[in-house]
């Protein structure tokens, strides 16, 4: 498929990427917590998949190249955005509010859920972050985890214990009714 | 096992991440210790906790027009040629010229610092040092001698050694 693209078919493109559409924009929104930024990390990661196709190591896996072209780039973003801006971000979105209006109940819990879910993640680094979100939420193994972030396994070990940890103290701190959900 | 170490571990073990022989290690001090087995037990909990909720959480995927714009505006872009293989050979080179050329300086820069005496202080000194420390002696003592004199007899032995050691008795 990427030799098709390469060979100047550029509509052999759209297979090629179309599985990781939505695991993309839903990694980038956990990255994020905001679906602008999502929207746009995940839209600057296919343009750079495309433009840089050529480089595609095909002894390695797609999956593993592209999700860490979007890495790169959540992180670039990260660097951009000025603290007013992510503090503009916070709060409910208003697309959500518009969602509010139409279905009282479901965004409700939707929200609660989202908003649970970002203040556990909310208590770990970058760094954690992103290695909790790869290995616990994608379910990617620890090899994989480091070869996507460029790290040593053993790196990935360790800010996954601290990951862990500290979500731990969240949630017995802040939900302790979910703990009891997930014995 | 003590307990500080077994907890060190807990995270890992939640995940199955742990080596098999020290996963063994760790399960058989929560057998018998409760506080760490409690402590085991409340991470895993909150890991399927966080992965419950991310499991609910609704993620949103593209509407079909955004799809469309967002492979429209992507492919319209001009694919970059693959880097050349010299190009990725070169980064290895010039990094190793670069240590080869530190290292030469650092050599270098050491041979200059560092003081020249590498006899002095093992104790030896060569033949040309010991020749320029020693006082400067006439001619005439290239030959010595030693006197041996008998207090019962009164006996007198002169010998003269040259420069090799030879000797003579009395000459005359």
């Amino acid at each position: 498929m990427v030799e098709r693209v390469l060979n100047g078919d550029r509509d052999a493109f759209e297979p090629l990427v179309t599985p990781y559409r939505r695991p993309l924009l839903g990694l980038a929104y956990r990255m994020t917590r905001n679906w602008e930024d999502a929207k746009e990390i995940t839209q600057e990661t296919f343009l750079r998949a495309f433009k840089y196709l050529a480089n595609v190591d095909f002894q390695k896996s797609f999956r593993n190249w592209i999700y860490q072209i979007l890495i790169n780039t959540a992180r670039h973003l990260k660097k951009k955005q000025t603290v007013q801006e992510r503090l503009r971000h916070d709060g409910l979105e208003p697309d959500l509010l518009a969602d509010s209006r139409n279905n009282p109940e479901q965004p409700q819990l939707d929200q609660e859920l989202r908003s649970q879910l970002a203040d556990c993640l909310d208590a770990l680094s970058d760094r954690e972050r992103e290695i909790f979100l790869l290995r616990d939420i994608e379910g990617w193994n620890i090899k994989e985890t480091a070869g996507v972030l460029r790290c040593s396994s053993i790196s990935v070990r360790v800010h996954l214990s601290a990951a862990r940890r500290k979500i731990k103290e969240r949630i017995k701190e802040k939900y302790p009714s979910l703990m009891e959900v997930g014995r | 096992m003590t307990c500080r170490g077994t907890k060190k571990y807990l995270p890992l073990l939640a995940g199955d991440e742990l080596p098999y022989k020290k996963s063994l290690k760790v399960k058989a001090h929560l057998e018998k210790c409760p506080g760490c087995r409690k402590e085991a037990e409340d991470i895993a909990a909150a890991l399927d906790a966080a992965k419950g909720l991310a499991q609910k959480e609704p993620l949103r995927d593209w509407t079909d027009s955004e799809w469309r714009q967002i492979l429209r505006s992507v492919t319209s872009a001009t694919v970059e040629k693959r880097r050349t293989a010299s190009r990725l050979v070169q980064k290895p080179a010039f990094a190793f010229g670069l240590a080869l050329l530190l290292f030469a300086a650092g050599t270098l820069w050491l041979q200059k610092k560092l003081p020249r005496q590498p006899e002095e202080r093992d104790g030896l000194q060569t033949p040309s040092q010991t020749a320029s420390l020693r006082p400067q002696e006439p001619a005439g003592q290239d030959v010595s001698s030693m006197t041996i004199v008998s207090q019962e007899t009164g006996l007198k032995i002169i010998w003269f050694f040259n420069k090799n050691f030879e000797w003579k008795e009395n000459p005359r």
